[in-house]
């Protein structure tokens, strides 16, 4: 049913039953988000998308207000523009100021700071400089001279998992961590604590993250809108590695990244390829880049041959989140699950044939791999697949700081050095992308009726249905 | 003395004993019940709802008998009532009154509420701190129970852990849950979509010992008495530096007047009334000669008050609005619950600015930041909490600048 309304003195046609944020976004009229993740229910905690309702006593958040018949929105009143300024000042005053107040030129004025200089200075050095979705509200409500005194740092960061960092000092409390965390992987770490000031989120028991239930999956990572949860990085040791005349360095490049990069980059959707960021690969010195598909393939050959002897229901994954997972959730089936190579392991074993063909030491071959899944950073960090496993944000970085522009790269090939084997089980078998949906993707394949988890609360669900007995799959793929 | 109590919720305060139900059968207590049992539901539901208009005492103002038609007509067969007496709002002591003196009253109000929407469970969610009422609720559930006036519902008491944002309705059936005592997004409304995710009326205490009476004496005679648009009666909690403080109740076309200085006795001796904040911490203050008014609560709302809990503060001449207001603002920092950034932060910095004030170094950006303040988080804030947490510093700058100005740097 479609519903007239007025947003901006605009009149548009809207769908009965959505927000007032998708009826404005239908309509190229943007609102400040800062909360907001699309396809989550939303919180409505940040207060930057408030909107003022004609009729409503106070400003309503667009992000959770629906549409209805003859509604009047207005979404950039003066009050509006001077009440998300005052609500960012006020989370500023709680934030680290090391990207906010530039310590070079003494000076947080958004006329002061050279975006270029920002770009190339990285003394502030926040994993998000840049690419934070905070920064660019503040930039856009030019807060830059804080009314109230800057307490920023008031927690300890914690460091102790080594791959997954929380840094609760530039948290703003938009729950997304946590919603990821409880509601779509249903690992149930991450959690709020206390009320007023004290509030903040903290792993399970107010454990460090080594000793908390955090199975690695990194999805907060991904959802994170400031620097309060990242991976931990490895630019320089990456690059004193690259950079070394002794040391032979092997990457892979995964096509998982192009999405992110591109947004990062601001290059248009489609215009970026694996191929570029392989020839920027060697730019940085990498000096031989393995196709993705090579490992891809090897994994996948893995996987094929554990389906082919095994009996209905076999479960498999190569996933690392999903390892940790089982053993903390589904400890009484572990001994289900089987577990192939994951892409990364996979090319650590390429890698390994293309030193025994070159003749490289092992002990001079470094590996690095460019990919979006955090969860390979933590399994490098724990289990010691690759060298460096990197994510778009900490490629980006690098990029930036050595001078790579992907839009001036010119596209080269990675080795392949094998053919693309025959292989029974489509892409069942290969890389799944992650989605917040609740159901697994059902489908038949060779007679077989086949179940792939797309996220770890999905993986959950199959898992009990085999606890109970009554899983109807023939193969079932786990991912985190 | 020439007004009067007009006692309907505290009929029996203070002639029955509260833990015996005997005392309130005598006194003609679960004579509504039955008769309400009689009545069908529909039409039960549009006496309370259309024909008394009894309006929620918690604070709000909102027609009862609305709710009750709301859940009704809900789709699902497990239905909850909720007794709202977290009754957290600074200086309102009237739900602990009415339990203390009668518990059986609220109990007979939430039974009829329970028949009239035919839910099965019914929960008293009562804070932490009051551990009396919590005792004499459980006995009056006990004794209800042994009696079978109870029927198919399943009553109960739940303790809070001691937050003031329980008080708003949705925060609250969170906290029944078992999750963490914050407001929830409306739509859905509670009696679509409650605790549980069942439909639930939530009612206050004062509101449940209401229906008893309107059952047993008719919707006429009820909204008869006092304001016709707020008919029935109103308990205030008067308290601060009167004579007399303690809860009265009074017919809602009663003036402020009648309550602080016939039933309170005024000001004490040799003072003044500089200021009342009437409605709880988060309500504006009224001049000390401007106690003529109304009640009522659409004429105090129209003239930019509010009745709010009928929490009554009474302040004379020798009380400093900056304490009063830094100790509002310390309490609203402590209370919020953190989830939305207007309150969580703005309230810290707010508190800041307020003890500038109190140690004399304030300036005028302070008062500047504060009035900022007090627009963004009236206008933007998730909840009531926020809403109102800066509304006694905006009145009370607004009526007395001197206090706040002779505090400042020159």
């Amino acid at each position: 049913m479609a519903v007239m309304m007025t947003i901006d003195g605009k009149k548009i046609e809207a769908e009965a039953g959505m927000t007032i944020l998708e009826a404005a976004a239908a309509n190229d009229i943007r609102i400040p988000t800062l909360c907001y993740l699309k396809e989550r229910d939303p919180q409505a905690s940040c207060r930057l998308c408030v909107v003022e309702v004609e009729g409503a006593r106070t400003f309503q958040p667009s992000c959770a207000t629906t549409v209805r018949e003859g509604m009047v929105v207005r979404t950039d009143t003066e009050e509006l523009r001077r009440n998300r300024k005052l609500t960012l000042e006020l989370i500023m005053a709680h934030h680290p100021v090391d990207c906010h107040h530039c310590m070079r030129i003494g000076s947080s004025k958004e006329e002061d700071l050279d975006p270029m200089f920002c770009e190339m200075c990285f003394w502030c050095d926040c994993v998000r400089d840049g690419i934070c979705e905070l920064q660019k509200l503040n930039r856009e409500y030019h807060v830059d001279r804080l009314p109230f005194e800057l307490e920023g740092y008031r927690y300890p960061a914690d460091s102790s998992l080594h791959s997954v960092i929380r840094d609760p000092n530039k948290c703003i409390k938009c729950r997304r961590c946590i919603d990821i965390c409880n509601n779509v992987q249903t690992v149930h770490n991450l959690a709020l604590k206390a009320r007023g000031q004290e509030y903040r989120v903290t792993a399970s028991m107010d454990q460090p993250m080594a000793y908390s239930p955090c199975v690695r999956c990194g999805r907060c990572v991904d959802v994170c809108p400031t620097g309060a949860v990242y991976m931990e990085e490895h630019i320089d040791e990456m690059l004193f590695c690259v950079h070394s005349y002794d040391t032979k360095t092997v990457g892979m490049v995964s096509s998982s990244l192009l999405g992110e990069m591109e947004n990062l980059c601001g290059m248009p959707e489609g215009s970026l390829s694996v191929q570029k960021i392989v020839s920027a690969m060697h730019k940085l010195g990498v000096d031989y880049v393995i196709s993705e598909e090579q490992a891809i393939n090897a994994s996948r050959k893995e996987a094929e041959a554990i389906l082919e002897g095994a009996d209905a229901p076999v479960v498999i994954s190569n996933s690392f989140a999903v390892k940790n997972f089982v053993k903390s959730r589904f400890a009484d089936l572990a001994d289900r699950v089987r577990y192939y190579s994951s892409v990364q392991e996979s090319f650590a074993k390429e890698v390994g044939k293309l030193a025994d063909r070159l003749h490289l030491p092992d002990e001079s071959v470094k590996t690095v791999v460019f990919t979006a899944n955090n969860e390979n950073g933590a399994q490098a960090r724990e289990e010691n697949t690759v060298d460096f496993s990197m994510n778009a944000r900490e490629i980006y970085r690098i990029f930036l700081r050595t001078g790579v522009d992907l839009c001036r790269t010119v596209a080269t090939d990675a080795l392949k050095q094998d053919p693309d084997p025959k292989l029974v089980y489509g892409d069942v078998t290969g890389p799944v992308v992650f989605d917040h949906s609740a159901d697994p993707e059902v489908r038949r394949l060779n007679g077989k009726l086949i179940a792939v988890a797309h996220n770890l609360g999905q993986s959950a669900k199959l898992l009990e249905e085999i606890r109970a007995g009554n899983s109807p799959y023939d193969v079932i793929r786990l991912n985190g | 003395m020439s007004v009067q109590e007009t006692r309907i919720a505290l009929r029996n305060a203070g002639r029955i004993n509260p833990e015996s139900i005997d005392d309130y059968i005598n006194a003609g207590g679960f004579e509504a019940l039955a008769r309400a049992k009689q009545t069908e539901r529909d039409r039960l539901i549009e006496d309370v709802e259309n024909a008394s208009k009894l309006r929620g005492r918690g604070g709000a103002g909102f027609n009862t008998g609305f709710k009750w038609s709301g859940a009704r007509s809900s789709e699902g067969k497990e239905k909850y009532i909720v007794c709202n007496c977290d009754e957290g709002e600074p200086g309102t002591f009237k739900d602990r009154y009415i339990i203390e003196n009668d518990p059986f009253t609220v109990i007979e109000g939430i039974l009829i509420a329970a028949y009239a929407v035919e839910a099965s469970d019914a929960i008293i969610y009562v804070r932490g701190e009051y551990e009396k009422p919590i005792g004499l609720l459980r006995g009056a559930i006990a004794q209800a129970e042994e009696r079978g006036l109870t029927g198919n519902v399943n009553l109960r008491v739940y303790a809070g852990a001691g937050s003031y944002v329980c008080g708003e309705e949705t925060a609250l059936l969170s906290s029944i849950e078992g999750g963490r005592a914050e407001p929830r997004l409306k739509p859905p409304f509670p009696t679509d979509k409650g605790a549980f995710g069942k439909p639930t009326v939530v009612n206050n205490v004062e509101t449940f010992s209401n229906v008893p009476m309107i059952v047993l004496n008719g919707t006429d005679w009820f909204s008869n008495i006092g304001n016709p648009d707020y008919p029935g009666t109103k308990i205030f909690s008067v308290s601060g530096d009167v004579k007399k403080a303690g809860c009265y109740e009074l017919a809602t076309d009663a003036t402020l007047a009648d309550v602080i200085l016939e039933l309170a006795g005024g000001a004490t001796d040799g003072h003044t009334i500089k200021a009342i904040q009437l409605g709880g911490s988060s309500c504006g203050y009224i001049r000390g000669n401007d106690i003529d008014i109304s009640v009522a609560f659409d004429s105090l709302r129209k003239a930019g008050k509010s009745l709010g809990s009928g929490a009554v503060l009474v302040l004379d001449e020798t009380r400093d609005m900056v304490l009063q207001i830094q100790q509002i603002l310390h309490f609203f920092a402590h209370e919020s619950c953190g989830k939305c950034t207007p309150c969580r932060e703005g309230l810290y910095q707010a508190c800041k600015r307020i003890d500038r004030f109190v140690e004399g170094t304030a300036s005028r950006d302070d008062l500047d930041m504060l009035l900022a303040l007090s627009d963004l988080m009236a206008s933007d804030c998730f909840c009531p909490l926020g809403q109102g947490a800066l509304t006694a510093f905006s009145s009370a700058f607004e009526l007395f600048p001197e206090d706040f100005e002779q505090r400042m740097v020159k």
